[in-house]
């Protein structure tokens, strides 16, 4: 089922949970919703499984506008952060509930239950109340509760928070591949960005209740819109370094008091066209700067964070503060000296005041 | 250096008197919980403990106000099954025993309970403000003192001229030949005057109790495909099964035991014990007898029985409620 959002808003009073959101997804994707916390993903989740009435704006399943349609009409399943298993049913009765509403047969029932069981392995513990659950078990369950009714479009809303990290990362294994396999279009609220970037097709990133990118994320990663984007995804985070736009000889250079770098002559006339009144943000990821060069920006090894696979190293270059990964074995130490390259291919740039990127349109 | 001196000392000290020390803190843990208690005690046994044994011990004896300073009542020489036997072949027993269960029976199950819940679930589904507000509104009836609360329900039965509702309703409506109500009706009003009274207290707790289930519950529901009645019967009341029983065994003890506003409203009346109500019953043997004669020994057989009555309710309703499964085991996580 296609889902539409169209300059969708959600007002609690003075505040704007959502404020304008539009999104297109298509049938059998599966969406994540990422953004900090109070961005207003729980509220877009809730409008759309019909609890909360839209301020404005309106929702579509295919081409149908369901703004006052129940939820109960609505085909969808949810799973809760909490779970939201009632305590006072077994599994089974909790599993049961939507089609002990539909006035199925019992033989039906349990014909279900034991299909929607047996996708998440959880048979044996279908006598069980919620309070003799592992956190990992409820969320299994509450998920058999939403798959139950074979449902059009599948709500989660950060089903994965409860867990702990091991069981966490097997669970988003096993939750992409069941969503594969059913094909039901699903939308995943989550505040995780590798939850968000392993899991889903596309992301939609939301910040005070706009959405500020909606992409691949592959896209979302490496050709941020804005200033937000691009501090927000990527962890280590992107090194953002205000600089400003300086005509020298013939060449275009970022400047501050530290740093001075040289903007390839290929995007050098787009820059120089967009950029209003040249104080611009540079962005680059750590991964993105090599250190030890024989040539470069003089710099002091700062602190060193041996992360296994990659070294995190933080450097001083006059006042700034930069984070550069690095392979092992890095062997400087606190206060050496190193040199930084900085890969100008691979920089963003940002407008200072409007804080959109100026290589994207 | 001055510390380790200081800690050199106090090993010292410690091992010099080993015993004396410890004694001296194990009589203070071991006495300090019973001092606290005892005020406690000594209120509970002078006013509960003592009273209940004594009661206990006049139900078998023929103490009332023409032997009272001759009669040994402590001694078991002067104790019969009498009054017993009195209670259970007296001539209106069963008429008392059939007002005391529709009495209770009744404002249990449409005010206490029932209308309590009703309102609960009304005030706790629409705007919260007007929600609580309706709620404050009807505490108003506990608030008012007794007598006050029963002269206006008088002043409202009363007969045509004066009678709030014989004049402004019964009247033009052409109901009803304008009599006293109390006198027409007087279960009617017993129960009405008794259970708006009783509901505050059903509604207070009901709906608190309704307020703590998790919203995300509801949503469930919702979603899952509940109407707002399903949502109620599946999830609300399974969920304040622990009040609703609470409320349900707290209000039946004290209807069982509660007469004061029948005594205000129709004194047992109008007809020959025509409301007269298990408690009401004792409180005239032992009180105010119409022959003037308080007989105290005869009132503490009824109140007895009575006590015995509620005990036995009160297993049956735990029983009904599965208590035991209201206590869950705790969660032991195994992943
Ligand atoms: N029922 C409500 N009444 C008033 N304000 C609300 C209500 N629900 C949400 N809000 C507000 O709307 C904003 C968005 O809330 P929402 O729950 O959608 O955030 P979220 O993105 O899900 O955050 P989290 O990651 O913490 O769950 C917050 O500022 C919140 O305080
Ligand atoms: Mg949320």
């Amino acid at each position: 089922m296609e889902v539409r959002l169209k300059n969708l808003s959600k007002h609690f009073g003075k505040v704007k949970a959502v404020n304008n959101f539009n999104l297109e997804i298509n049938d059998g994707e599966f969406v994540a919703l990422l953004g900090p916390s109070g961005c207003g993903k729980t509220t877009t989740l809730l409008m759309i499984a019909g609890i909360y009435k839209p301020t404005a704006g309106g929702i579509y399943f295919g081409d149908k506008i369901v703004n006052e349609v129940l939820p109960k009409d609505r085909k969808i399943g949810m799973v809760f952060q909490s779970y939201a298993l009632y305590p006072h049913m077994t599994a089974f009765d909790n599993i049961t509930f939507p089609l002990k509403l539909l006035r199925t047969p019992k033989e039906e029932r349990e014909k279900r239950v034991n299909e929607v069981a047996k996708l998440v392995q959880i048979e044996e513990l279908l006598d069980r109340k919620p309070a003799e659950l592992s956190g990992g078990q409820q969320q299994r369950v509450a998920l058999c509760r939403a798959l139950i009714k074979k449902p059009d479009i599948l709500l989660l809303d950060e089903p994965l928070s409860n867990l702990d990290a091991k069981l966490r990362t097997l669970m988003r294994a096993e939750l992409k591949r069941l969503q594969r396999r059913l094909g039901i279009t699903t939308i995943f609220v989550t505040h995780d960005q590798v939850e968000a970037m392993t899991m889903s097709d596309k992301i939609a990133l939301l910040q005070l209740g706009k959405l500020q990118q909606y992409s691949s994320s592959d896209e979302l990663y490496n050709r941020p819109v804005n200033l937000f984007v691009a501090g927000f995804i990527g962890s280590p985070p992107m090194n953002l370094i205000d600089v400003s736009l300086e005509q020298e000889e013939g060449k275009l250079l970022l400047k501050n008091e530290d740093i001075t770098i040289e903007i390839p002559s290929k995007i050098s006339k787009l820059i120089q066209s967009r950029s209003q009144d040249n104080k611009i943000v540079l962005g680059i990821r750590p991964e993105n700067i090599t250190i030890d060069h024989k040539r470069g920006e003089e710099a002091e090894v700062y602190v060193v964070e041996p992360m296994g696979m990659q070294v995190l190293v933080t450097v001083k270059l006059g006042n700034l503060q930069i984070k550069v990964l690095t392979a092992p074995p890095f062997t400087k130490k606190m206060g050496e000296e190193v040199k930084l390259h900085f890969n100008v291919n691979k920089i963003h740039l940002f407008d200072k005041n409007t804080e959109k990127s100026l290589l994207l349109n | 250096m001055s510390d380790n001196f200081q800690l050199e000392r106090e090993r010292s000290s410690l091992s010099s008197f080993p015993d004396s020390k410890s004694l001296f803190s194990k009589l203070k843990s071991g006495l300090l919980p019973y001092a606290f208690l005892t005020p406690t005690l000594i209120v509970v046994t002078l006013f509960f403990f003592i009273p209940l044994v004594m009661v206990f011990i006049l139900s078998f004896t023929n103490l009332d106000m023409t032997n009272f300073g001759i009669l040994k009542w402590w001694q078991p020489a002067n104790w019969t099954l009498d009054n017993y036997v009195k209670i259970f072949t007296n001539r209106f027993f069963p008429r008392i025993l059939n007002n005391t269960l529709m009495y209770v029976s009744m404002t249990l199950i449409f005010f206490n309970v029932g209308m309590a819940l009703v309102i609960a679930l009304i005030t706790t589904n629409i705007n919260r403000r007007v929600g609580f507000t309706f709620r404050l509104i009807w505490l108003m009836c506990r608030l008012t003192p007794v007598v006050v609360y029963i002269m206006m329900w008088k002043a409202l039965a009363g007969p045509a001229p004066m009678g709030v509702i014989n004049k402004h309703i019964l009247g033009p409506l052409g109901i009803g030949t304008g009599e006293y109500l109390l006198n027409t009706n007087p279960w009617l009003f017993i129960i009405l005057v008794n259970g708006f009274i009783g509901a505050s207290f059903g509604m207070i707790i009901f709906s608190s109790a309704i307020e703590a289930i998790p919203k995300d519950y509801m949503i469930a529901s919702k979603v899952d495909g509940a109407s707002t009645w399903q949502t109620i019967r599946y999830i609300t009341i399974p969920m304040i099964r622990w009040p609703l029983l609470f409320v349900t065994t707290y209000q039946t003890l004290s209807l069982l035991t509660s007469f004061e506003q029948i005594l205000l409203l129709t004194n047992g009346g109008p007809g020959l014990y025509e409301t007269e109500v298990w408690s009401l019953t004792a409180y005239h043997r032992a009180f105010s007898s119409y022959f003037g004669n308080t007989q105290w020994g005869y009132g503490s057989a009824w109140a007895v029985v009575l006590v015995i009555i509620g005990i036995v309710m009160a297993i049956v309703y735990l029983r009904v409620f599965k208590f035991n499964e209201l206590i869950q085991e705790p969660k032991i996580d195994q992943l």
